[in-house]
């Protein structure tokens, strides 16, 4: 039981520790994309993503169990972003997304991870708002994050194909890890 | 039982330890980054870093990718168009109908899932070649050499003329190889590389790359030599495949079904597979992909199925018919099921009816469904023209392809064991290659050099038996070898080769008239000849 969960809580932490001052605010903001929102309920979210579905807005991803919508016109071509949440207590705590290039190569290299980044953090900043913040992690590169209320927000190049970024419920995620730690305590 | 768990445990451990860094240390490792310091130096480290080369095929047990592409592209399997749900643009009909343009994102997706893991692998031997010589550091580069031929494989199989990346470093366009170059190169890989590959299968080789895994893709490769170069290989694919067979190594489970089970990592048979978790690694969600809505309660899924894919009817068929459909003959003559008769689904499964007992009917899920509680499962949605209406029957017939495929329509992909109380991630092991494949290769290509042949048959009919039907009767021919592979192979990505390499592919079937020939290739992806004008298109295609 133990394992699994903190399996899923491995998610939750990445980024936690990287210092990013001043980015803390108690502003409630919970909104994330497509009418998705953390805290969203699972139900909810399935039916959310079926609608958008019909709509004919995303559909089902490759790589992992995911929803893909295809940003058109968003950027200067095309780039897939996908995303599936972790739930709990069935709500929303959290969002995994990646976002690549439709045009992606390796031997593309202006379509590379590293270049969407940079384009992605001002395409990001007109849908939340300015306040992103970055660090430079000797061994693993530009880290961009913000917090907004109890939502933080963090992207890096995960590959050469892939931006990852990933946007937490501060507070689920506090009373996930109060949970984790007494079930620790308790040896389960 | 208790070698399984060892094995799936050592397979997810090395999946894992690569994965570990990633969530302990708060973040993920930045593969682009080529700094010294970043280079792997412990025999712990080189099977770390393998875990991101195998990691790379976690794509293949889900939908939009090369197993949905082969799959949809043949006539196994079909997603109908069920009112709103399932159009997606069209990209799905597309392949059924073999009518695919040079911008469906499935086909995009697939290319650029084969080129990430070529990608990965070209990253991972570039760091290993800055080593100073070992024997670990060797065998290692062997081995993601051997991985990068596979995926090279599937490239020279869907595309056929792809630009062949070796160099990580290399930032110049590359300009496409021809089809016989890329076969060339994946061969030329595999012969340098399999004398290097360990011969152990144990829990230290379990989802990994070993010697009889590369002997079974070369195998594969000469198997369909004549399609990819116009010169067939057929002595060659019967020597790999008694290669294989000689070492003693693998061998067919008493029963078929537990190849598929969700405990499958202890399978004899099993030669190589990706190593599946609910919970350490995901992704794999056919259950989801395939079956009702209502289907939630026969299983007690913690989440509803989304009712994707269906087999079609006609390759259903030859499942529980003795005698072969006379619908589409070109497609299915001959391929007569002999064996004891029973009560099976035909058609609109009204009732049961008499049929061949194949105990690989186990690939589907069809007929009545029961919840888990004993009670009829039931689609408050179903088509005014269902068969039964609102009851959940799973029939072999579907009415149409488009719009409005019915909800119940189709046998469902059965294959692998769905867990009581499942979750949307499965932990069956997704079975990439398998020793029942290289026995009907062998079956073949000895079939093909001298179609008196007493092995070919008794090899088609050892898998027969182990179905639990009827052994062929001398002669042999090319349609109950196509149709045997085609029972045996169920949804594990080979019957899109089978109809190429057995002259079928472009006949008409199913919601399908007959087709261009040029679509056994797929289009090389619009968004990918953007970026690179040095891309040569497949012929047929627009440029």
């Amino acid at each position: 039981m133990i394992r699994g969960i903190l399996f899923a809580f491995g998610f939750c932490v990445l980024f936690q520790s990287c210092d990013f001052k001043g980015l803390t605010s108690s502003k409630k903001v919970d909104s994330l994309f497509l009418g998705i929102y953390l805290g969203m309920p699972a139900k909810e979210f399935y039916d959310h993503c079926w609608e958008l579905n019909r709509q004919k807005l995303v559909v089902h991803g490759p790589t992992n169990q995911n929803v893909e919508y295809l940003m058109k016109d968003e950027l200067d071509y095309p780039v897939y972003m996908r995303f599936y949440p972790y739930f709990y207590k069935d709500k929303i705590y959290q969002m995994p997304v990646t976002f690549t290039y439709d045009r992606w190569a390796p031997w593309a290299r202006d379509y590379h991870a590293n270049v969407l980044l940079e384009k992605l953090i001002p395409m990001l900043e007109k849908w939340y708002g300015p306040g992103f913040k970055s660090k430079v992690d000797p061994r693993k590169g530009k880290v961009y994050a913000r917090i907004d209320g109890h939502r933080r927000m963090t992207l890096m190049v995960k590959d050469e194909q892939f931006v990852q970024m990933v946007i937490t419920h501060i507070d689920m995620e506090k009373e996930f890890q109060k949970e984790v730690d007494e079930l620790k305590a308790r040896g389960e | 039982m208790k070698k399984s768990i060892v094995n799936k445990v050592m397979a997810l451990a090395l999946g894992l330890m690569f994965f570990a860094q990633s969530c302990t240390n708060l973040d993920e490792e930045l593969y682009s980054d080529l700094a010294a310091e970043n280079f792997f130096k412990s025999e712990a480290e080189y099977i770390a870093a393998l875990g991101a080369a195998y990691s790379s095929f976690g794509g293949m047990g889900n939908h939009f990718g090369l197993w949905t592409m082969n799959e949809l592209a043949s006539d196994e399997l079909v997603i109908t168009t069920k009112g709103g749900d399932w159009y997606d643009g069209g990209v799905l009909i597309q392949l059924h109908e073999h009518n695919i343009t040079i911008d469906n994102p499935i086909v995009g997706n697939t290319w650029n899932f084969l080129y990430g893991g070529v990608n990965t692998c070209n990253r991972l031997l570039y760091q290993f070649q800055q080593l100073p010589a070992s024997d670990g550091r060797d065998a290692t580069i062997a081995e993601l050499r051997a991985i990068r031929a596979l995926w090279y494989y599937w490239l020279l199989d869907s595309f056929g003329n792809v630009p062949v990346v070796t160099d990580f470093t290399d930032t110049e366009a590359p300009a496409s190889k021809t089809r016989a170059e890329v076969y060339a190169f994946v061969e030329k890989e595999l012969n340098e590389t399999i004398p290097l590959l360990s011969t152990a299968k144990d829990g230290t080789t379990y989802g990994r790359i070993n010697k009889w895994a590369a002997l079974a893709v070369r195998c594969k490769l000469y198997l369909n030599a004549g399609v990819y170069t116009g010169t067939p290989q057929w002595q060659k694919a019967a020597d790999d495949a008694q290669a294989i067979i000689n070492s003693g190594k693998y061998s067919l489970e008493s029963s078929y079904k537990s190849n598929f089970a969700v405990n499958n990592s202890g399978s004899n048979e099993n030669i190589f597979v990706y190593p599946y978790d609910k919970v350490f690694a995901g992704g794999f969600n056919w259950p989801m992909m395939t079956l009702h809505y209502a289907s939630q309660g026969v299983y007690n899924f913690t989440a509803q199925p989304w009712n994707g894919y269906s087999a079609v009817e006609e390759f259903y068929n030859t499942y529980v018919n003795a005698t072969a459909d006379t619908q589409f003959p070109e497609v299915y003559g001959g391929s007569d099921n002999p064996g004891t008769q029973g009560n099976v689904w035909k058609g609109t499964a009204i009732a049961p009816a008499q049929g061949t007992q194949d105990s690989r009917i186990s690939n589907f899920v069809v007929g009545p469904q029961f919840n888990a509680d004993g009670t009829r499962a039931s689609d408050p949605g179903a088509d005014s023209d269902d068969p039964d209406g609102a009851p959940l029957t799973f029939t072999p017939k579907i009415n149409t392809i488009y719009p409005n495929g019915w909800r119940q329509g189709g046998a469902r992909i059965g294959k692998y064991e769905y867990e009581l109380g499942g979750t949307p991630n499965m932990s069956n092991d997704f079975v990439i290659l398998r020793y029942a494949d290289i026995l009907l290769a062998r079956a073949e290509a000895l079939w093909q050099l001298n179609n008196g042949n007493a092995e070919s048959l008794s090899l088609v009919n050892q898998i027969r038996s182990r179905a639990g039907v009827t052994p062929f009767a001398a002669p042999l021919t090319p349609e109950k070898l196509f149709a045997e592979r085609g029972r045996e192979m169920f949804a594990e990505m080979t019957r899109r080769q089978d109809l190429i390499r057995f002259g079928k592919f472009n006949k008409e079937w199913w919601a399908k008239n007959a087709s261009d020939p040029k679509y056994k290739l797929f289009p090389i992806p619009k968004g990918a000849r953007d970026v690179n004008p040095k891309l040569v298109q497949n012929p047929g295609y627009p440029n």
